[in-house]
């Protein structure tokens, strides 16, 4: 009944509103006035009254629920839906849980007000959720990127020792590889000496040789002068004994002159001057005994001087020989070495070659952290924008307070 | 005269040419056993056996050396008995003659008992050349000892 009676309210008040909203809507549009003026003073003489009558009774019950409708719109336009939902149900107020008299159009108005409220709610709702969800998640992708960030300076501080050493390591094989060279360079002189002392030896031991068979030479022939003046000595010995016997001889031929007198005088001159002959012969004789002896003496000095030279020389053959042979040795030897540098000086390089492959590496590595770096960097700004836009939306969103 | 000279300890001594027989080189000779150092030895003189007396040893005490220069001189010793035998004598560098005179012999003044042959002596451009008294060699005992007869021996 009472909602009859409010429809019947309703419905007059919205005529009267209709018609003088058709009015004021006319007036305001401008029509032309002349013609109206005949309409109205007809119209209005009879509505007019009972518009009166009409419009004080529904007056205040629209103004009534419209004034909640303002309450719940200016509560909307604070964002508080939930206490716009409250006006809207009249909260706070008496009248306002009574039905208007306005109408149902009113209450329409009321009724899509209110799922409007609770429409306008529920992505609000999700809207504040998913701006704390966005928040906490840009905090976390702050922390992770700063933790990113700490391990990659960590990476570039290893990767710089890393490349110090292999610098490092780079420089030290290289040193090596020269000290490598010069040792080579040394042992290859060293070989190219003895190989020039071995020619020499091989020289002094062909002299030696030749000086030896020369000794040998020299030695027989001293033998030969030897035997020579031995025989030379037989020969002397002969002429000694002749001139002893003639001397003997001319002894007794003077002898024998003496007894015969002055007979034999002449017999007796001549065996003095055969004596004086074998004399003069035996002391020529002795001269050249002498001589002989003397010479015999030298030669056994020289026989003796070439056989003691002879036996150092072949005592310095033998040194010659022995120093060949360790001079020989030691080329082989050195020869033997030249392989070893080799495989050491290849190696030597491929170490090389290994370090500056890990320097590159590493560089590269460096300049790959280095970029990582910059990503991170730009990347934490992008997370500090996007906490930043959600602090900004969690702000906006909870200026709306939602009932829940 | 002919003197034929001969050394004895560096001194020149001289034999008369007229008592040598001969002048032969120094031989092997046969020794005498237990004789006097100045008995050299026996020698076979053409079959005869003949004592050889060492003058060096008789003069200086010191057997003389056997060189070439040495020689034995064979000489006619006047025997006690009054026979001539031939002896050996012993001598260094026996090669050279003097002719001299018997004036130009001097007296040596002196004369030791024990070497009663010790003679005169004849000065020349090389020296002083004592002369040996061959006759006076020999003691009688020893001459007997010596030239004894074969009847003696058996």
């Amino acid at each position: 009944m009472a909602s009859l009676k409010t429809a019947q309210k309703l419905a007059i008040a919205g005529l009267g509103f209709a018609l003088s909203a058709l009015l004021l809507s006319l007036a305001a549009s401008g029509v032309d006035r002349g013609r109206l003026q005949l309409a109205v003073p007809a119209l209005g003489a009879a509505s007019l009254a009972f518009a009166a009558g009409l419009l004080a009774t529904t007056a205040r019950t629209l103004s009534r629920t419209l004034a909640r409708v303002i309450l719940a719109a200016r509560e909307v336009a604070a964002g508080r839906l939930d206490r716009a939902e409250l006006r809207l149900a009249g909260g706070g107020e008496r009248e306002a849980s009574r039905p208007g008299p306005a109408g149902d159009d009113l209450a329409e108005l009321v009724e899509a007000f209110r799922t409007m409220i609770v429409t306008l709610s529920s992505p609000i709702e999700q809207l504040r959720h998913s701006g704390a969800d966005v928040g906490g998640a840009s905090a976390q992708m702050a922390a992770s990127v700063k933790e990113l960030e700490a391990a990659v300076v960590e990476q570039a501080a290893s990767t710089n020792q890393v490349t110090a050493t292999s610098k490092q390591i780079f420089a030290t094989v290289q040193e090596l590889a020269g000290t490598m060279r010069a040792v080579r360079q040394m042992a290859s002189q060293a070989a190219s000496l003895a190989g020039a002392g071995l020619e020499s030896l091989n020289g002094i031991n062909a002299t030696m040789t030749e000086l030896l068979e020369a000794t040998a030479g020299i030695s027989s022939i001293l033998t030969a002068i030897s035997e020579r003046a031995a025989a030379i000595t037989q020969v002397i010995t002969a002429i000694t004994n002749i001139a002893n016997r003639t001397n003997l001889i001319s002894l007794n031929a003077a002898i024998e002159a003496e007894k015969a007198g002055e007979r034999a005088a002449g017999f007796s001159v001549v065996a003095v001057e055969i004596r004086r002959l074998a004399d003069q012969t035996a002391v020529a004789a002795l001269d050249i005994e002498k001589m002989i002896g003397e010479m015999q003496t030298a030669v056994q000095n020289g026989v003796a001087s070439i056989s003691h030279y002879a036996g150092r020389a072949r005592a310095s053959s033998a040194t010659v020989a022995g120093i060949t042979t360790d001079l020989t040795r030691v080329i082989e030897y050195t020869r033997q070495l030249e392989p070893h540098f080799e495989s050491v000086n290849s190696g030597m390089q491929m170490q090389s070659r290994a370090a500056g492959q890990i320097l590159e590496a590493m560089q590269q590595l460096a300049e790959t952290a280095g970029r990582t770096r910059d990503s991170l960097a730009q990347f934490r700004q992008v997370a500090d924008h996007m906490r930043a836009a959600a602090q900004v939306l969690e702000s906006e969103v909870g200026r709306f307070a939602v009932a829940v | 005269m002919l003197l034929l000279t001969f050394q004895a300890g560096g001194a020149r001594y001289g034999l008369d040419a007229s008592g040598i027989i001969e002048v032969l080189p120094a031989a092997e000779l046969r020794p005498v056993p237990r004789a006097a150092v100045y008995i050299a030895g026996l020698l076979n003189y053409r079959g005869t056996i003949a004592p050889v007396l060492d003058l060096n040893a008789l003069l200086t005490a010191d057997p003389a050396r056997i060189r070439l220069s040495s020689r034995i001189v064979i000489v006619d010793f006047p025997a006690a008995d009054g026979a001539h035998r031939p002896l050996g004598l012993l001598a260094e560098r026996a090669i050279e003659t003097i002719h001299c005179r018997e004036r130009d012999f001097q007296s040596p003044g002196i004369r030791a008992r024990e070497a009663p042959f010790s003679g005169d002596v004849l000065v020349d451009a090389q020296g002083a050349v004592q002369k040996i008294d061959v006759g006076r060699l020999l003691p009688e005992e020893l001459q007997q000892t010596l030239f004894s007869p074969p009847a003696a021996n058996g």
